[in-house]
């Protein structure tokens, strides 16, 4: 196969009348979902444009996969906007990128046309009264292959400019045939998505979901502040397959949420996207022991994952849980500081390799020359190869421990310090719901914000037991409640911005 | 209800929340918002909202909110 619609269509012959996609009540068969993107991909492909970008701008629903799907028909690319997105984050990407076109709907007719000149809009309403073109949809695909752009996804570079990871048919089909066969996803499978559909993760579940024929049921936003509702959603659409990130796993555990309901259909629990904390996977593994979980690990340039660890041990509150192991068809390594490659006990920054890799970021060189290098471990061949940034340890096992982000490596009282191991150690701290680790660098302080019944001078004695001088936070931020990003993750770039009003109203 | 739209405010500034029915539904309440919400009132009235009242239809307007206070008041 050279073209992932050739796997949806697979899908689509052999089980055309099973649910795709549901929000709610609302389901979309698989006839239904490609037979709308064929129609309304047949009113696209005359605009004459390939290989460019399109822009999806709808609420997270089944008709925002068929717009989706009917740009890579046309054999274009799309890029996701969300309605709930800000506006001034909308405008970064649409400058970069300069899209042929934006499809959307007539309930966003004011925001779309506030974005892009009207000849640039073209409207679902519209779009989907056109015929099913055989013959136009044929000649695209002749003329595509599998390292033609499928997506374009944006993620916030560290400067504030949003960088576009390209990434192809190929890798996403070699990323799907790894989640589909590691973790068994078919027919039955009932996919409760979280994350919305410009965050990386969404493309296990969307993809993963549409390939194996399962279905995806989407999850409303608004359930993920009411931990009791969203658990009965789950019972109600017979949910046995979730990959969230753990800050929405954790809503569910803080809130002593099983005393009252439990998914009863669930077998499978992955997770992604910030770290999870033991003693919050611990909750739920002693309330849903016969689940299946699983950690995954990986960044929007490796499609979404590079590495993966099934739990199958017993882990106290206090350990890590490794990030495991290299997916099928995507090998890692770490190098040293000394550029060689890490042996056990060693740490080092983690590089993948292989098809789950992106093209690079769209229209942006030096980005894309700085992240997707030359193997550093030999000039024999060209080998692109994709530095992540994250630093990491094989352990006694062969297991990769992940131990926080490059940049995020501190220089402290002239130690090494990795923030991540600070909350690690406070993660584990019974009562303490959430914590993000930070560092001022002008005033060379280390600031701990937590969540959870604790004073700040009980955690600061039990903190002092748990972690060497050097890495004892010299600020600890109590906060009621932890702020999270449009991705439900924990939101550090806010926190980083506003810890000095959040300490002024601890006063 | 005074109290409740003060600390309404407080988190979300600008809003006016008298004017607000459907506070979850219009998502003028996003995410952390209804738990932030949860510990202000816990911390306001001096009760304990349980996980039970913690609904969709609570959260609607100040309205739900003073009925769903005053009920957790009456069973204590």
């Amino acid at each position: 196969m050279k073209n992932m619609l050739a796997w949806l269509e697979k899908t689509e012959e052999r089980v055309p009348d099973s649910i795709a996609v549901a929000m709610e009540d609302e389901t979309w068969s698989y006839g239904h979902l490609m037979k709308t993107a064929r129609q309304m991909a047949s009113a696209l492909i005359p605009l004459g444009k390939r290989r460019c970008p399109m822009v999806v701008l709808f609420e997270k629903s089944p008709w925002c996969v068929a717009a989706m799907l009917s740009v890579v028909y046309s054999g274009n690319f799309y890029v996701v906007l969300d309605d709930r997105m800000p506006e001034e984050r909308m405008k970064k990407i649409l400058d970069s990128l300069e899209p042929v076109l934006m499809i959307t709907d007539r309930a966003h007719e004011e925001m779309a046309e506030h974005l892009l000149p009207p000849e640039c809009i073209r409207y679902r309403e519209d779009l989907e009264m056109a015929e099913e073109r055989q013959e136009l949809l044929r000649a695209v695909r002749e003329d595509q292959v599998d390292t033609d752009p499928m997506y374009a996804l944006y993620t916030s570079g560290s400067t504030g400019m949003p960088k576009g990871a390209l990434v192809s048919h190929r890798a996403v089909m070699a990323y799907t045939e790894w989640v589909v066969s590691t973790f068994s996803f078919g027919d039955d499978t009932v996919l409760g998505s979280q994350t919305p559909f410009y965050f990386s993760m969404s493309v296990t579940d969307l993809f993963g979901a549409l390939r194996s024929g399962g279905r995806l049921q989407i999850i409303p936003k608004k359930l993920f502040s009411f931990p009791l509702a969203l658990v009965e959603y789950m019972n109600r659409y017979r949910i046995n397959t979730i990959y969230w990130v753990p800050t929405a796993l954790g809503l569910v555990a803080n809130w002593n949420t099983f005393a009252y309901a439990k998914p009863e259909y669930l077998k499978m629990v992955l997770f992604a996207g910030e770290s999870m904390p033991n003693r919050l996977l611990n909750i739920w593994r002693r309330n849903l022991p016969d689940v299946l979980y699983a950690n995954l690990f990986g960044p929007t340039e490796t499609t979404d994952i590079c590495t993966y660890y099934v739990v199958d041990r017993e882990f106290s509150d206090e350990e890590t849980l490794p990030i495991g192991k290299a997916c099928s068809n995507c090998n890692v390594f770490a190098v040293t500081e000394e550029g060689k490659e890490a042996g056990p006990g060693e740490m080092g920054e983690l590089y993948a390799r292989g098809s789950f890799l992106a093209l690079g970021y769209y229209r942006n060189g030096e980005k894309t020359r700085e992240a997707f290098v030359q193997n550093p471990l030999h000039d024999d061949y060209p080998e692109i190869v994709y530095r992540t940034g994250d630093l990491v340890r094989w352990n006694e096992r062969g297991e990769l421990l992940y131990l926080g982000r490059k940049d995020f490596q501190i220089k402290h009282m002239g130690y090494r310090i990795e923030l991540g191991e600070i909350e690690a150690a406070a993660s584990a701290v019974e009562k303490l719901e959430a914590v993000v680790c930070l560092y001022e660098q002008a005033a060379d302080q280390i600031i701990l914000v937590y969540q959870g019944k604790i004073a700040k001078e009980k955690l600061a004695k039990i903190l002092e037991e748990k972690l060497p001088a050097y890495m004892m936070p010299g600020i600890l931020i109590r906060v009621k409640q932890m702020p999270v990003n449009a991705n439900g993750k924990m939101d550090r770039t806010y926190l980083k911005n506003n810890y000095k009003t959040l300490m002024e109203q601890q006063k | 209800m005074e109290e409740i739209r003060k600390i309404l405010e407080s988190m979300k500034p600008g809003v006016d929340f008298s004017a607000q029915n459907h506070m979850i539904d219009d998502h003028i309440l996003e995410s952390m918002d209804v738990m932030m919400l949860v510990a202000e009132l816990n911390d306001a009235f001096d009760v304990e909202i349980t996980l039970p009242y913690i609904r969709p239809e609570n959260f609607q307007s100040i309205d739900t909110i003073y009925d769903m206070i005053q009920r957790i008041e009456e069973e204590d």
